[in-house]
């Protein structure tokens, strides 16, 4: 077989995927995988906290260190950030760019808002004498994974806000596309779901 | 096709979903502050976490809608993975645990 016999028969044998293989746009897709990866580094974090818990016994009581009704409103305002969110994904699909702008603003600007909660959270706490490395309450290491922990996904909503403002501004200069804003989306309801397992295995268990 | 060019949802769906996982929350903590058996304690509340992570991942992600290949690397991926290390890990943390405290 001639060289560019072979070549035609490796050319036409190549599976090309077609344009959407996952029945979403590359970009997606990508993101979906930078999701699943980003959720496998919380799930092990999460996972060493369940052993570092579960091997000691003087773990602290959640009750007795944190606010829960402090917590509790926090996570209304990270659901509620969710619920503007889908909205402005709406209103992309819909063509509203105003609208949809508007949302992204507001879940941004709920965003910042749990971000402060998060930094009077922490504010308490270290007055309260926590540390990474010692906390008045019990074993040395809850300090270390209460801070690495809450820190990382705090710096996911950071992450998110400024996502949200840049997203914002591409809507209202009319630049930005439904799937871009549902790609935002995406990132946002992810950090929100971050935080149901936090709050359940962290805080209330 | 991406999910943009699916189905419009109206207004109210969201606010529903986002309800629900209020509901769920609220739930939640009062299973943490009844006086539960803790394994009794744990299973409930895992079990309601989990519904808000699935209403989350199926509305807000519009998971449900997503080509079953996303779904399955999702839910296999995190879910399995998280189940399986956490089985994997726990009797070896207790085994610790046992060896500290035992006089």
């Amino acid at each position: 077989m001639s060289l560019q016999a072979s070549a035609a028969v490796q050319q036409a044998n190549r599976w090309d995927g077609g344009v959407c293989p996952f029945g979403a746009g590359w970009r997606t897709v990508m993101l979906w995988w930078f999701i699943i990866s980003d959720g496998l580094l919380f799930a092990g974090f999460l996972a060493a906290y369940g052993y570092a818990r579960l091997s000691v016994s003087n773990w602290p009581d959640a009750s007795q260190v944190f606010s829960l009704p402090f917590l509790t409103a926090m996570t209304v305002v990270l659901l509620a950030s969710g619920a503007t969110m889908t909205l402005a994904v709406e209103a992309a699909r819909r063509e509203e760019w105003s609208t949809c702008s508007t949302f992204i603003l507001v879940t941004g600007l709920i965003g910042l808002a749990f971000l402060g909660l998060q930094a009077w959270e922490w504010r308490h706490l270290i007055a309260d004498g926590a540390r990474m490395n010692t906390n008045p309450w019990g074993a040395v290491a809850f300090g270390a994974y209460f801070f690495v922990i809450t820190g990382f996904h705090g710096l996911h909503v950071f992450t998110g806000t400024v996502v949200l403002a840049t997203a914002a501004r591409r809507v209202w200069a009319r630049r930005a596309t439904a799937v871009g804003v549902e790609m935002v989306g995406l990132y946002w309801h992810f950090v929100e779901m971050v935080w149901v397992f936090i709050f359940t295995l962290f805080y209330l268990l | 096709m991406s999910h943009a060019s699916r189905d419009t949802v109206s207004s109210a769906k969201p606010w529903i979903t986002t309800g629900a996982l209020l509901l769920l929350t609220f739930l939640m903590l009062a299973l943490a502050n009844a006086s539960l058996p803790r394994a009794l304690e744990i299973m409930a509340l895992t079990m309601l976490m989990l519904m808000q992570v699935a209403l989350i991942a199926g509305n807000s992600m519009r998971l449900r809608h997503a080509h079953p290949g996303i779904l399955w690397t999702f839910v296999g991926g995190l879910l399995v993975t998280s189940v399986l290390l956490y089985v994997l890990i726990a009797p070896d943390a207790m085994r610790i645990r046992e060896m500290v405290t035992r006089p």
